[in-house]
């Protein structure tokens, strides 16, 4: 049994439910170790900058704790290097919704092979408690003591919109659910992309408002009506909302690296002179 | 014995591709070619020029009057004043020496109007006193448009009725290379091992992401969302094990700042071709300027090495590009090919090949189960291995040896006096890889560094008691080298393609030596040896 654990010592808030995404980030390794779909030092856990982003520092996998919104491009360019990598990508919605949307549109678009999991707390809880562009309107976070002046995004029919291969949504306490779809998404051969519902205890703490309105789709749909679905919630508070959770969407089509020929580039590594014959091409 | 050859028109009438026809004819009959290009930012419209300066002693720059001109268009009429005494202009202008009318030998041979730059060059020829022969043989290179180009230009050649100045003198046969910058970048690239090329569109770096995705050599030029994208993506590239150059010019740069700095603490080796454009913001984009150094050398965040290397020439571009990507891979830095337009976009001709101080290396060690992604060590040095053959990190945060985010005082100082020792690890590996050259004999010394070298090194054979110190690694800066020359001189000027002159600053800072006396350039146009012969003279009264 290969230990997923790390000696650190955990700042989050007591009660945070990223320690629940964390336990079944690793329940989701070291399941899909056990079911030999990968090895151990194939995983890559990347991260932005964020609460969520701690996740790095308590996780026993390569890892790559990125900058505040470019944990998507640095992902890209880890799958461009070498293929063969089981890329995690966590990002907080204020770092792929925010400081990092373009990248998002992007990859959805070029389809990169990783799974990206986004722990959407409605909130920039590490920076204590501003909106983010998944805040509903109305919540007074301290840069917007009157109220958040804005409407939401939707963010999963966004995903779907800009060519999504793999479109998810779950809820940060469903352990069994998160930790199946998370699954799901490691082994989608595409850019999978799972919104995840986080309630944050401290400074966004939507749990009641969440809990009785969620419910389970049967999908993935074909893409009309994923749309469809994608929009019956538009992250609103409004009272009457039925927030669905589970997969939208699921397609397989080449990928970034498959584009340009899944070259494993850290293995094409001997040691060798340097080419100077290449000079010669500039003769006349 | 040498000339000058100015070919003038509008954009989109081929005087690009007329220049290189014209320039290979020469460079293939062991004649030594200087390639100047001058285009605006646009696509059709407006005037594009080439200057060629032509000789049998190798020559890198070129001068602002000429002997022979092609001046086409109705843009052109500028240069009529730029004529030498005996200079012959042919053309369609009110005004030239020569006045030719390409149209209407066009609809004699029943071609198109793009061939009529055929026609004016075949007039060239006979004003040359050149055979003719050699410009068709070049013009094969124009694939399915080959036999018109070549029926146009002989027609040209037998209508022209102008005067005729022939060039005779003998060149010494053997080989020669005829190459810009970005060719010289990208085949130095590919010659180092390099991977992947990642960049956004952004003039004048871009001809290196065109001519890389082209080849057919084992590496892959990929275009991605924006520069942030881009120098991102590279990171993660590298960390997984490829070797990677990204590239882009001073806006990109700019953007490229926050994950430059991140490069700096994760230790993830990069190179970025960095080619300057005149700014600030779009600034002049065709244009040259070596205006960006400072920022350059103080580009990103915090405290951490970095290697900047300024090439002044394409063969010294091919040589120093292979030693971006050793010290990147080597000491796990981020090196920046500092080059701007003018080294970029001009062509210049060599007899001989590069040599090469460093060998080719990718630094990765073979991952125990101990591994330590930032050992600490000696040298500030910490063995580079990857994902996916055992546990590697990198991280944006102030971390330990395994990676793992600190904040604890005494951690933190451990990792910042490692990263703070690779600095001197560094200045020693450059040492060795020849910072500074030093051209020409005398007391007199002017200092510059990136492609103001070619006006320089030409200019300075016109001149008594004048050396000129070029500087090739700007970081780690050799200040001893520097400080001697200097020194050693009884007057001392810099030379520099910018508005203030940035190169003073940087060797007061690291040697302590002000140096007053300053020729600057700021127009976004290079140099012209002569004019630069003149100021030199005139600085050293
Ligand atoms: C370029 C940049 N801008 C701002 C910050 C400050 N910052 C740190 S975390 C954060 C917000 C994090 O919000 P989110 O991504 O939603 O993560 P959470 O803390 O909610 O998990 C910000 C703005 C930063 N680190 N970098
Ligand atoms: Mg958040």
């Amino acid at each position: 049994m290969i230990n997923l654990n790390t000696s650190e010592q955990n700042t989050w808030c007591p009660g945070c439910h990223n320690f629940v995404i964390l336990s079944c980030a690793k329940k989701a390794v070291s399941e899909l170790i056990n079911e030999g779909h990968a090895k151990h030092e194939d995983f890559v856990t990347v991260t932005g900058i964020g609460c969520h982003a701690k996740l790095y520092d308590y996780i026993n996998t390569s890892g790559f704790y990125g900058l505040h919104g470019r944990a998507i491009p640095t992902a890209n360019g880890i799958t461009l290097g070498n293929p063969k990598l089981k890329v995690m990508t966590f990002a907080g919605d204020g770092d792929v919704y925010a400081e990092g949307i373009s990248h998002f549109i992007n990859a959805a678009r070029v389809n990169p092979n990783y799974a990206l999991f986004v722990n959407n707390n409605k909130i920039f809880a590490l920076t204590t408690g501003q909106v983010t562009p998944t805040s509903e309107k109305g919540f007074p976070g301290r840069s917007t003591p009157k109220g958040n002046p804005f409407t939401p995004m939707n963010p999963v029919s966004l995903a779907l919109e800009a060519g999504a291969s793999f479109v998810a949504r779950e809820y940060s306490l469903d352990v069994k659910n998160l930790t199946e779809t998370m699954k799901a998404a490691i082994k989608h051969k595409g850019f999978a992309y799972v919104d995840i519902i986080q309630p944050c205890i401290t400074f966004h703490n939507f749990t009641e408002y969440v809990k009785d309105k969620m419910y389970r789709l049967n999908g993935p749909f074909e893409y009309k009506k994923a749309m469809e679905k994608a929009k019956e919630w538009d992250y609103s508070d409004s009272a009457d909302a039925k927030i669905p959770v589970g997969i939208f969407y699921e397609e397989e089509r080449p990928t970034l690296s498959d584009l340009f020929d899944n070259k494993n580039w850290s293995e094409a590594y001997p040691e060798r002179k340097i080419n100077s014959a290449l000079w010669e091409r500039f003769k006349v | 014995m040498e000339f000058q050859i100015t070919i003038a028109g509008e954009a989109g009438q081929g005087i690009a591709k007329s220049a290189e026809i014209v320039s290979k004819d020469f460079v293939s009959r062991g004649f030594y070619v200087f390639n100047y290009r001058d285009y605006g930012s646009l696509i059709r419209g407006g005037e594009n020029f080439n200057v060629l300066r032509i000789s049998d002693e190798p020559v890198y720059s070129n001068d602002w009057t000429n002997d022979f001109a092609i001046l086409f268009g109705k843009f052109s009429s500028h240069h009529l004043n730029k004529m030498k005494q005996n200079g012959i202009s042919i053309g369609t202008l009110e005004g030239v020496q020569a006045k030719m009318n390409p149209s209407l030998i066009i609809k004699e041979i029943g071609a198109n109007k793009i061939v009529e730059n055929a026609v004016l060059l075949g007039a060239l020829y006979k004003a040359m006193g050149q055979p003719i022969e050699a410009l068709i043989k070049q013009m094969e290179t124009y694939g399915k448009h080959t036999k018109v180009n070549q029926i146009a230009a002989q027609k040209g050649y037998d209508t022209y009725n102008g005067e005729v100045n022939e060039i005779r003198f003998n060149v010494r046969k053997g080989n020669r290379y005829y190459v810009s910058g970005s060719n010289a970048i990208s085949q130095g690239a590919i010659a180092s091992g390099m991977d992947l090329y990642i960049a956004y569109p952004m003039t004048p770096a871009t001809p290196v992401l065109h001519i890389l995705a082209r080849v057919k050599d084992d590496v892959r030029a990929i275009q991605l969302e924006n520069e942030i994208g881009v120098i991102s993506a590279g990171l993660g590239a590298s960390f997984a094990g490829a070797n990677v150059m990204v590239g882009t010019s001073g806006g990109g740069f700019a953007l490229m700042n926050e994950a430059l700095s991140l490069q700096g603490i994760s230790e993830i080796p990069i190179v970025t071709y960095m080619c300057m454009r005149p700014g600030p913001a779009t600034g002049i984009p065709t244009y040259t300027g070596q205006g960006d150094m400072q920022f350059v050398l103080n580009s990103g965040h915090g405290e951490y090495s970095k290697v900047v290397i300024a090439p002044g020439d394409p063969k010294e571009a091919f040589e120093r590009t292979a030693e971006a990507f050793y010290l990147a891979n080597k000491y796990r830095v981020l090196s920046v090919l500092l080059t701007d337009k003018h080294l970029a976009e001009s062509d210049y001709t060599f007899d001989s090949s590069p040599t090469f101080r460093v060998k080719p290396t990718r630094n990765l060690v073979n991952q125990s189960k101990d591994y330590l992604s930032y050992k600490i060590t000696e040298d500030g040095n910490s063995p580079r291995a990857v994902p996916g053959k055992g546990i590697a990190r990198a991280t944006s945060y102030e971390h330990d040896e395994m990676g793992y985010t600190v904040e604890e005082s005494e951690k933190i100082k451990i990792m910042v006096e490692k990263r703070l020792r690779k600095a001197k690890t560094l200045e020693d590996a450059v040492k060795k890889l020849e910072p500074i050259t030093v051209y020409g004999k005398g007391k007199r010394l002017v200092i510059s560094w990136g492609s103001t070298k070619g006006a320089i090194v030409d200019a300075i054979k016109l001149l008594e008691d004048t050396r000129f110190l070029q500087i090739s690694y700007l970081k780690p800066f050799p200040s001893e080298e520097v400080k001697k020359e200097i020194e050693e001189s009884l007057d001392v000027a810099i030379i520099e393609n910018s508005a203030t002159g940035q190169i003073a600053a940087l060797i007061r800072e690291n040697t302590g030596l002000e140096i007053k006396k300053k020729i600057l350039k700021y127009d976004g146009r290079p140099f012209g040896y002569l004019e630069l012969a003149d100021k030199i003279k005139e600085m050293f009264k």
